[in-house]
């Protein structure tokens, strides 16, 4: 057997996907991205609460003992504290942009930059 | 000694292979720049024991691996979590092993977006939502990176193990 390396269709195989990547990457930037204005969180696949993320503050999420604290300063959202065992949900970079989101799967907690779709009351915690 | 002795005693071997690099893993403070992103260097002896044992074995080892793994330092989340991408990565490697003229570099770059992938999408299904696309691009480049690291040794590994089996 001769000494296998890297095959001409493995380069094939590595330009589709990064084809995937691209156009994944497009769908995202021209549709959810752009000028976003509010936050919303939610918790085991029900809306927690909504913020502007125009407005500065820290949030406590209280899932059932279990807790994240969600930060919006100056545009930008990020998860400061969580009683998660493994704190990715923490390590998340700070997001600005629409479509992007800080996700705590051990507490199923959704923080999401959407489009004030409905005319719902910004800052009102609907629990 | 009889077959069945000698695969009892590769499954074991390779099973404990896998488990140390699990753990040795966990020691070194590899940051790929994503949260959440491991070099999945276990992969290793998973695609070494695709080739050479088959899918069965390979799942077994695998399946043990994450179960010692995940009950000394995770937790149940997490060995649910690991194998249903261990599952869906060894199906499209698998897959991807049978299209001739992909070599075991692109066998392994196919599991590693595939393991990506396929928890992106269970952690969608957790938490129902769809916003996790976002993370897509970002986990096919990382697939790429992660499987070409394990897919290269890979590749070199067997290169040796054959000349050495040729050679006795």
């Amino acid at each position: 057997m001769e000494a296998v390396f890297i095959k001409k269709r493995d380069f094939i195989l590595i330009f589709m996907l990064l084809i995937a990547a691209a156009v994944s990457y497009g769908i995202w930037y021209f549709g959810d991205a752009g000028e976003r204005e509010c936050v919303v969180v939610s918790v085991d696949k029900e809306q927690y609460a909504k913020y502007s993320l125009l407005e500065d503050g820290t949030y406590t999420i209280d899932i059932d003992g279990e807790y994240n604290i969600v930060k919006i300063s100056s545009g930008y959202v990020s998860v400061t504290d969580a009683s998660c065992p493994d704190k990715i949900c923490v390590h998340e970079k700070a997001i600005n942009k629409g479509g992007q989101s800080i996700i705590c799967l051990p507490n199923k907690m959704v923080v999401t930059i959407v489009k004030n779709t409905d005319n719902d009351e910004i800052d009102g915690v609907v629990k | 000694m009889n077959k069945k002795t000698i695969r009892v005693a590769y499954i074991g071997l390779l099973s404990a292979f896998a488990i140390i690099i699990s753990y040795i893993e966990m020691l070194l403070p590899i940051d790929l720049g994503i949260p959440g992103v491991k070099p999945g260097l276990a992969n290793f002896v998973i695609v070494i024991a695709l080739y050479e044992f088959g899918i069965k074995d390979a799942f077994l080892i695998n399946f043990i691996r994450i179960f010692v793994v995940g009950m000394m330092f995770g937790n149940l989340f997490s060995i649910i979590f690991s194998i249903a991408g261990a599952i869906i990565s060894l199906g499209i490697m698998a897959l991807i092993k049978s299209i001739k003229g992909i070599s075991i570099i692109g066998v392994s770059i196919a599991g590693g977006v595939a393991h990506n992938i396929g928890q992106l999408i269970i952690a969608a299904f957790v938490v129902n939502t769809y916003s996790i696309a976002y993370y897509v691009p970002v986990l096919i480049v990382a697939g790429i990176i992660t499987g070409g690291l394990v897919g290269i040794p890979s590749s070199a590994l067997r290169s040796i193990m054959h000349k050495m089996l040729s050679e006795n």
